[in-house]
């Protein structure tokens, strides 16, 4: 597996050093940290709520909590498994306490579409309008999926599939076995090809 | 033949799913999104700061910091410069208040030294007063003999005049009566 988050230790200064001028009372070695984290953190909590305004308040609490034990962040320690497990457990958490559904696929409009003069769309090859079609219903497809499964399992999912986290980093982050971590996954992406497969859009 | 089929099946399910968290996002967390973002993290963490300390807190935190983070020996420059200015400041008062004592204690004039100064004369004249007042043997001693409380008796009543003869008491009281029963 290869190994997630090689940007961080290309960057300069390290996370080390922005913990340690942070703990120094600078405010913008946070800030930097926040930069570095934000998307990032922002795409592992929307892949566990899919909702963006939720999303968007699990982020601020994370950085804020994040600032907030600083002080017990024992310096040597890997930040990014320690800040992703706070933004896994306040989303978890926030999923549990807030009744709010998952949020229906939103509806992009395409600009560029919008944007085509007539003629040009005249010309557009019918298969280019069909594969469009497809793309839209699959995303819609896949959404329903994900909704369907639970907040551990979709964590599970994101922090494998998207952030290409290995087993032993998910467990730390997760804060349970590998062994949980594997059957997890396993049972997840049986659920996805279980509910992909029951629609006929996806794996023809 | 099934089972390879199948793992194609999942590497592209986990592709699609990658592509598609990634595509929402992107549309979804902006750059703008995130300026605002920083703004009210920003406002949120000064709240939670201001929450959670106490002004002396932060009054020695700020303290702390100046003097950890600056040059010391400026700070120390600074220290002196500031202690001898405020040593310059205090002999300039107390200077000015020195001479301000003196003109005022020259400009008051005789007639209010010694209108001050009469209450004391009359407080002693008062205590020499007092000391005259006070009997020099107890009262219980000094007693007024018989003879003189019944002049003063008499003296009580104006009207009977040689009151101390008890016919002409009588005598008195007896006309009295006798008018009251003629009425």
């Amino acid at each position: 597996m290869k190994k997630a988050i090689p940007e961080v230790l290309d960057q300069s200064p390290t996370d080390q050093e922005l913990i340690l001028r942070m703990k120094s009372g600078e405010l913008d070695a946070f800030d930097i940290l926040v930069e570095r984290y934000q998307k990032r953190l922002y795409r592992v909590i929307y892949g566990v709520l899919l909702h963006h305004e939720d999303t968007n308040d699990v982020l601020m609490e994370t950085f804020i909590k994040a600032y907030k034990n600083i002080g017990g962040f024992r310096i040597g320690a890997s930040f990014y498994t320690w800040i992703y497990r706070i933004a896994i457990n306040t989303a978890i958490s926030f999923k549990r306490k807030s009744k709010s559904s998952p949020q229906p696929y939103p509806y992009f409009p395409d600009d560029e579409e919008g944007k085509m003069e007539k003629e040009f769309v005249d010309y557009r090859s019918a298969e280019q309008a069909v594969r469009q079609m497809e793309i839209k219903e699959l995303n819609k497809v896949l959404n329903d999926a994900l909704s369907k499964l639970s907040e551990k399992h979709r964590a599970v999912v994101v922090l494998f599939d998207l952030e290409e986290l290995s087993h032993s980093e998910i467990a730390k982050i997760m804060g349970c076995s590998e062994g949980t971590i594997r059957s997890r996954l396993f049972y997840a992406h049986k659920q996805l090809q279980k509910l992909l497969k029951n629609d006929n859009s996806f794996i023809s | 033949m099934e089972r390879k089929c199948l793992q194609t099946a999942d590497v592209e399910m986990k592709k699609w799913i990658k592509t598609h968290l990634e595509k929402q996002t992107e549309k979804l967390a902006t750059a703008e999104y995130f300026e605002q973002m920083h703004q009210n993290l920003h406002r949120r963490l000064r709240v939670e700061m201001i929450k959670e300390k106490s002004f002396s807190e932060m009054f020695l935190e700020k303290l702390q910091r100046v003097f950890l983070l600056c040059d010391h020996t400026r700070v120390f420059q600074r220290a002196v410069v500031g202690s001898f200015l405020f040593v310059f400041f205090l002999g300039i008062v107390s200077f000015n208040s020195f001479n301000l004592l003196k003109n005022n204690s020259k400009k008051i004039p005789n007639s209010l030294v010694t209108n001050y100064e009469s209450p004391k004369i009359e407080r002693v004249e008062k205590s020499q007063h007092s000391q005259t007042l006070v009997p020099s043997t107890p009262p219980l001693l000094s007693l007024p003999s018989k003879e003189d409380l019944e002049v003063e008796s008499t003296k009580l009543a104006p009207n009977f005049h040689n009151s101390k003869d008890p016919h002409y008491v009588i005598r008195d009281a007896l006309t009295h009566y006798e008018a009251m029963v003629a009425f």
